[in-house]
């Protein structure tokens, strides 16, 4: 037994170490990460120092992050459960290191804007409310996007018809019509019909230049047959040659 | 200017292989960045510019500065320092020859990494300052290879040698931050105002003799262009400006040296 144990004792000792190590990997294997919810997002001075003064470095790994905040643990996540006030401070934290980019802002309107809880969008809005007002080419679509989650998710026309005021506002001649007739739309289906006349009227008027014959036979469609109630149409000489 | 001491030099780091050590990591870099930008869901030829160039840049510098520091530290180990300065050469001759040397060295891994990036800016058409974004990450090498070379001949291990010059380097990439976030309250009345106005003089002071790597090399160069004349001047003077600081920082450190 004795020259076993002399032997052999490297050997025993190993084993101990291994039993040892077994019994704390009893204890620690089922502590699996869990998912923290999005945590408040840290300064845009922290975020660019933890990648050595790189600001595009920061806002591309910040985006990647933003991304798979929902399933870094394995753990797919529901965007209902997302804590989305948090959310709306990482938007901004990556609006400050970039404002070129269309990343986040794309991330924003066609992902996090599908929450299967629309009361939680405002911080989306927000951002894409601020974003589509930059002057770069093709934002105005971003300040489209909250338009539309207003009226149709959060089903706030107020809302909407503010921010499609602000659309309004970005249009620019070779840009698409529907920025322009967006506010008239809207205006019109919360009852508003002389302020959606005057906005079409409007439009046709002073923004012709630049915009399709069939963006402009469109929206005199919009007004003889949504805007207009039947007497007004027959009296209307814009309606003459319209199908009703 | 020793044509003799930078061959020997050189063909130090062809004997160490830190070109094929660049080199194989790079591969690795390259690989990990197109795995990575490939996760976006739009724009991935600008994510995986934007990690191939942050990636690219440390895995080159990590290489040059880990190879100048050992092959300093070895030669003063091996005693061919004391060797070469029996030789008819200059203290001065000796310190541009290194200079020298590691520069070419620099300019190499700088013409590597360019050439990467270049190809790749072209392929994604991204609209680019590629030129103005390799000449930055050339004398940002340059700057900390050199920086390395003071280190290693001042401190006497290479691992110091080796922890100053990167703290040197996070230093000079934070720079901008710093002095950003620096404390500065106009009309100073508790102490706390006071000491923290105290680090804000002292945080200035350091930096004038940091030199600000997050100006000289921009990834959004790579992205979105917009590198003006300003910024191209900036690159060459702050490269020559501090690098001439570091030559005579090296010059009068081996000039008082005694063996």
């Amino acid at each position: 037994m004795d020259k076993f144990f002399k032997n052999y004792f490297d050997y025993l000792i190993l084993l101990g170490f291994f039993l040892l190590n077994l019994s704390l990997w009893f204890y620690s294997s089922p502590k699996l990460p869990q998912w923290a919810n999005v945590p408040p997002a840290p300064s845009s001075i922290s975020a660019t120092t933890a990648f050595l003064g790189d600001k595009e470095m920061a806002y591309r790994s910040i985006a990647i992050i933003l991304q798979s905040f929902g399933n870094n643990t394995g753990q797919i996540q529901a965007l209902k459960d997302y804590n989305y006030p948090n959310l709306g401070t990482w938007f901004d934290l990556a609006d400050s290191l970039n404002k070129k980019s269309n990343y986040v802002p794309f991330l924003a309107a066609y992902y996090f804007g599908g929450s299967q809880d629309p009361s939680e969008l405002m911080p989306v809005i927000n951002y894409l409310r601020r974003v589509g007002q930059y002057p770069d080419e093709d934002k105005w679509r971003y300040l489209g996007h909250a338009v539309f989650l207003a009226k149709h998710k959060m089903k706030d026309t107020k809302l909407a018809l503010e921010l499609a005021d602000e659309l309004a506002k970005t249009y620019k001649p070779g840009m698409p019509a529907w920025p322009l007739q967006m506010k008239a739309i809207i205006a019109s289906e919360m009852g508003e019909k002389e302020m959606a006349y005057n906005l079409m009227i409007d439009a046709i008027t002073h923004k012709r230049e630049g915009l399709d014959p069939i963006e402009i036979n469109y929206m005199i469609d919009q007004i003889c047959n949504h805007i207009l109630n039947p007497v007004e149409r027959n009296k209307n000489p814009l309606c003459e040659n319209i199908k009703p | 200017m020793s044509s003799v001491l930078i061959k020997y030099i050189l063909m130090a780091a062809i004997r160490d292989k830190v070109m094929w050590g660049i080199l194989a990591m790079s591969i690795i870099g390259i690989c990990l960045s197109i795995f990575s930008g490939s996760a976006a869901i739009v724009e991935q030829g600008q994510f995986i510019l934007a990690y191939m160039a942050g990636g690219l840049r440390i895995i080159a510098l990590m290489g040059l500065t880990l190879f100048t520091i050992f092959f300093v530290r070895r030669s003063f180990d091996a005693r061919d320092i004391e060797f070469l300065l029996t030789r008819p050469i200059s203290r001065l001759s000796f310190i541009f020859s290194h200079i020298i040397a590691l520069s070419i060295l620099t300019i190499i891994a700088g013409i590597f990494i360019s050439l990467i990036i270049g190809t790749l800016a072209v392929h994604y058409g991204t609209q680019t300052d590629v030129l103005l974004w390799c000449v930055g990450v050339t004398f940002e090498f340059m700057i900390v290879v050199n920086v390395a070379f003071f280190f290693a001949m001042v401190l006497s291990s290479p691992v110091t040698a080796g922890m100053a010059t990167f703290g040197f380097y996070i230093l000079a990439r934070l720079m901008g931050q710093l002095l950003a976030i620096m404390h500065k309250t106009p009309h100073p009345e508790t102490i706390h105002d006071h000491v923290f106005n105290l680090l804000g003089y002292v945080v200035g002071l350091i930096s004038i003799v940091i030199p600000r790597l997050d100006l000289l090399t921009q990834t959004s160069w790579l992205i979105y262009g917009g590198g003006i004349l300003s910024d191209w001047l900036f690159v060459v003077i702050q490269g020559l400006v501090f690098l001439s600081l570091i030559v005579v920082a090296a010059w009068i450190d081996l000039r008082r040296r005694q063996f």
